[in-house]
């Protein structure tokens, strides 16, 4: 949907949005003051038309009990005076005369009370004009007895207000009565004896009632007890209508609710809709109820009268409203021109900028807000867009003028291109020769990088850079990690080699160690000069001479850094780019050469260490098979050795009993036979008791063969070691002194505490300890039997926690163990100890339970002469 | 007493006879010796009492060997008391001879001190025996 706004101008947009913003905030603000003030005053109506309904009612009630004392009091004063009727009716008639409300009075007595002969006698005073009348109530025609005034009144012996009536005894007027019981006394006893009455006319109860004006159109009106009405401005309906009669003619369901409310004697002033029967206007009624005679007062109140003071106040407000939004119109529209207005005209002159013309006008600001700083702006680029094109203008000639320069120039260029090519030419042969180094550099790069060995890369490199660049210094170091430092490999100075050197990768105002640690190139052609581009001062050469330029190269491969190198010369600007870039790719090669030679070693370190522990498990299994084999051959063993020990120890009892024997029949020899004899069984029960002995040797060699076979005799368990050790270096120390008093050694133990328990056959382990520490004894021992006093046997227990590994050090300075020997320890049956003294099992046993079993490693260490150490590490994760 | 050994080599009479000559000599012990575990069987199953003999056996033998004939004699006479003499003196035999119910277990070469104690123990419990 187009918007109508859209099109218009700003000043149209915006005075017609101010305006229904303003007229919008208007209506809320007048609907609500209407609303609530309609409110309020419709309070203040109730409150008034209360105070109205009620001072009303007191009026009429006033009036009422005035006329009910008249009758009371003289019919108190017959009771008790006993009053003749004559002094009755002269009271009565001066009572009517004074009183205005009363219309009439009449005493009405008893059929024949008065005279004997008269059945009516009833004196009625009443007012004609000004005058008071008397008359005789009672004929054949008005029968007072049945009349409601005496009648009831007789039936309830106490006063009653009749309804309003029409009366044509008397007065010929609408009125009602106020009757009371007349009584004499006799002897204590009360005798009715008539009726005492006061008339008041509705005529003049209708003049009080209509002197209530309510508003312009209002009124007020009474009913009687039963309804009807009494008094009421539309004459005709007095007595000829009832309030429900009213309801039924019009058909006022609310009005017949009135009514029975009313005649109930409830009051309200609530706002009941009731449309007025006398001016057809909608009104609302309130009412409230006489209580003196039962009668109920009704008034109408014309709503739109009440309201009228209302409406007036809002019409004006909506004037006065209306003509303030015009007036803020008016404003809003002579605002939106004044903005617009400089706009139209700054539009206009940008239309004629556009058009090319820049002396446009520009209306003149009278203000100096943002309309004005526009318009300033404005003014100001006019001004520089002028100017920029008489600049361009110039320009534009300018340039034509360079347009002829330049074809001069272009003459020129010619004449210079012929000498350009003649340095060209000079440059070629310069070429030529680095093309020469390139190659000299190539073929040296092939010669090195086939070279595994480090020292033959030295000597290549060193032999080739002298015929590429200065190098009267030239060093190769390499990046020894591990211990943080560049170890120099190569220093030569003026041809001579200088002595290695070191430098700690801390030393870091060292040019190596800023090249190696930046991996970049240092380069100085003056390095007293230079040096601060590096470091904060020159350290002093580790090796030679100061020297003024230098190079240092990283080598790097595959970003690893593998060392340095250096070309120095003791010349100043010893070096060209060119000499630079040679030496680079000098050192390119350098470093790939010894980074493969470093793997080279690398690799056969690690093939060698493969080789031992191929080694290692073909000794291990060589073993294995050589157990199960023994195991065999020791059973096989033991069954001969069991007869041979056995009758070896038979024959030895033999001998004894041969000897007993000859010893008897000594007498039977001669004596040298007998000796012969003796000597002989001598000799056999000495070579018995051999037999006996070496068998028993060998039965426990044979034992110690099937430890080797023995399958799997002990369960791993969480063991300390430390404490195993200490326990069995005890055995053992003492195991020797059992044997020998005169042994004697120190002993000195350190003991890892951090070393946990681990896992391991406590008693195969506990074997291997005694085994070791047992020769370790037994060497210083030997040895100290050799050298004396002068020799201090030590035998030197150790552990540590190697990480996943834990190791056992067992050390003794006894005689050690020789070369030749070293290979062989573990080997099954070697022995160094004389015959008897070992099986040579133990440490072919201890090397089964160390690297079989537990897959650790046993090794040794030792100088003859000087020291054995048994190694044992175990790993932990068993 | 009466004592059989089982045994496959024959020399084994003549070490026992000689070890054991002051016993036989006095009447104390009466040796008997099969060289199979299945004359032994023969032997035993003619016997009036078994239990009252003493068994000694070998364990490696050709044919039946000691273990099997351990188990077989004890399954069927459980009262017998069988020795196992044997030059294996490694555990797992020596566990399957206690499993199977031997009452000794001694290793080669034998120890006649060692033999001697256990046979004279053997003997107390026989003579209760043969109170029976």
């Amino acid at each position: 949907m187009k918007n109508p706004l859209r099109n218009r101008g700003l000043a149209f947009r915006m005075a017609i949005l101010i305006f229904l913003s303003i007229t919008l905030v208007l209506a809320v603000i007048y609907t609500y003051m209407y609303n609530s003030s309609a409110t309020i005053i419709k309070k203040n109506i109730t409150a008034n038309a209360e105070n109205l309904t009620r001072q009303t009612v007191s009026q009429i009630e006033a009036v009422l009990l005035s006329v009910q004392k008249i009758p009371s009091n003289l019919a108190e004063v017959i009771m008790h005076h006993d009053l003749s009727i004559e002094e009755a009716m002269q009271l009565m008639q001066v009572m009517v005369k004074n009183n205005s409300e009363v219309f009439g009075m009449a005493l009405a007595f008893e059929p024949y009370y008065v005279k004997k002969d008269s059945f009516y006698f009833s004196p009625y005073f009443y007012k004609s004009g000004d005058a008071v009348k008397l008359m005789y109530l009672g004929n054949a025609e008005y029968n007072y007895f049945i009349m409601d005034w005496y009648q009831i009144t007789k039936e309830l012996g106490a006063p009653y207000w009749t309804e309003p009536y029409f009366d044509e005894g008397g007065g010929n007027i609408l009125m009602a009565t106020y009757s009371c019981p007349v009584f004499t006394e006799r002897n204590g006893a009360k005798t009715f004896i008539g009726v005492l009455t006061a008339d008041i006319s509705l005529e003049w109860l209708h003049e009080i009632v209509s002197s209530i004006k309510i508003y312009k159109s209002g009124y007020a009106y009474l009913i009687s007890k039963t309804g009807k009405i009494v008094t009421h401005p539309i004459k005709s309906m007095i007595m000829n209508e009832s309030i429900f009669s009213l309801a039924e003619e019009n058909n006022f369901a609310v009005l017949r609710e009135v009514g029975r409310q009313m005649i109930r004697g409830k009051e309200s002033f609530a706002e009941v809709e009731y449309t007025n029967v006398a001016t057809g206007k909608k009104s609302w009624l309130s009412y409230a109820p006489i209580k003196v005679n039962g009668w109920s007062l009704g008034v109408v109140y014309p709503v739109d009268e009440m309201m009228a003071d209302v409406n007036n106040l809002f019409m004006n407000v909506f004037l006065f409203g209306l003509s303030g939004t015009l007036v803020i119109l008016l404003i809003i529209v002579l605002i939106s021109k004044s903005i617009t207005k400089p706009l139209a005209g700054l539009t206009n002159a940008a239309v004629d900028l556009t058009m090319g013309n820049f002396e446009a006008h520009i209306p003149p600001v009278k203000y100096k807000d943002e309309i004005a700083t526009l318009s300033g702006a404005f003014r100001n680029m006019r001004d520089r867009l002028s100017k920029t094109i008489n600049d361009l203008r110039v320009t534009s000639e300018n340039l034509k003028e360079s347009n002829i320069k330049l074809e001069e120039y272009s003459q020129n260029l010619e004449d210079k291109v012929e000498e350009r090519t003649v340095e060209l030419k000079e440059k070629n042969e310069e070429l030529d020769k680095s093309f020469n180094n390139i190659k000299t550099l190539s073929e040296l790069g092939r010669k090195i990088t086939s070279t595994l060995k480090i020292s033959d890369i030295r000597e290549i490199v060193y032999s080739a850079v002298n015929s590429l660049l200065d190098a009267s210094v030239f060093i190769i170091m390499i990046n020894n990690e591990k211990e943080g430092r560049l170890d120099c490999i190569l220093s030569m100075e003026k041809s001579q080699s200088l002595d290695l050197f070191s430098v700690s990768m801390k030393e870091k105002n060292r040019f190596p160690v800023w090249c190696a640690r930046h991996k970049k190139p240092v380069f100085m052609n003056d390095v007293d000069i230079e040096f601060i581009k590096y470091v904060p001062f020159r350290a002093a050469p580790k090796a030679g001479e100061y020297i003024s330029s230098l190079i240092y190269l990283p080598l790097v491969v595959e970003d690893r850094l593998i060392g340095v190198i250096s070309a120095q010369s003791f010349k100043k600007n010893a070096y060209s780019r060119q000499d630079f870039d040679i030496f680079s790719n000098l050192a390119n090669y350098v470093a790939i050469a010894i980074s493969n030679a470093a793997s080279y070693e690398e690799i056969r370190k690690a093939n060698k260490e493969l080789k031992d522990t191929q080694a290692q498990l073909i000794q291990a299994e060589k073993m294995a098979s050589l157990g199960q084999l023994t195991a065999g051959i020791a059973h096989e063993i033991k069954n001969p050795l069991n007869f041979i020990n056995n009758f070896a120890d038979l024959s030895v009892g033999l001998t004894d009993e041969i000897k007993e024997e000859i010893e008897k029949q000594v007498q039977r020899f001669e004596k040298e036979d007998y000796e012969y004899l003796i000597e002989i069984v001598g000799d056999l029960n000495q070579n018995c008791k051999k037999i006996n002995e070496h068998g028993r040797r060998a039965d426990s060699i044979v034992k110690g063969m099937l430890l080797h076979s023995r399958g799997k005799s002990g369960e791993m368990q969480k063991t300390d070691i430390n404490a195993l050790l200490a326990e069995y270096v005890s055995l053992a120390y003492h195991g020797m002194r059992a044997q020998d008093t005169s042994f004697n050694i120190k002993l000195e133990s350190d003991y890892d505490n951090s070393l946990a328990p681990i896992n391991v056959v406590p008693q195969n382990i506990s074997r291997v300890f005694l085994n070791t520490v047992n020769n370790a004894c037994y060497s210083t021992h030997e040895k100290k039997k050799e050298r004396g006093d002068s020799f201090d046997p030590v035998v030197k227990v150790s552990t540590k926690d190697l990480g996943n590994k834990a190791e056992i050090r067992i050390r003794d300075n006894g005689k050690g163990i020789s070369k030749e020997n070293l290979d062989k320890i573990f080997n099954p049956f070697f022995t160094t100890k004389p015959t008897g003294k070992g099986t040579g099992l133990g440490l072919s046993l201890s090397f089964d339970i160390v690297v079989q079993e537990h897959r650790g490693e046993l090794r040794v260490e030792s100088t003859e002469g000087e020291f054995a150490e048994f190694i044992i590490t175990i790993p932990k994760n068993l | 007493m009466k004592v059989l050994v089982v045994d496959d080599e024959i020399d084994i009479v003549s070490l026992f006879k000689q070890k054991f000559k002051k016993e036989i000599n006095a009447e104390q012990a009466e040796f008997y010796f099969v060289h199979s575990a299945e004359e032994a069987i023969e032997y035993i199953k003619g016997l009036h009492r078994p239990e009252l003999v003493l068994i000694l056996s070998d364990i490696n033998m050709p044919g039946m060997n000691g273990l099997e004939l351990l188990k077989i004699l004890k399954a069927e006479i459980p009262r017998l008391t069988v020795f196992m003499i044997t030059a294996y003196d490694d555990e797992n035999k020596h566990r399957l001879a206690m499993e199977y119910g031997a009452d000794k277990y001694l290793t080669k070469p034998i120890d006649f001190e060692e033999l001697k104690a256990a046979m004279h123990e053997f003997n107390n419990a026989n003579n209760n025996l043969m109170m029976e």
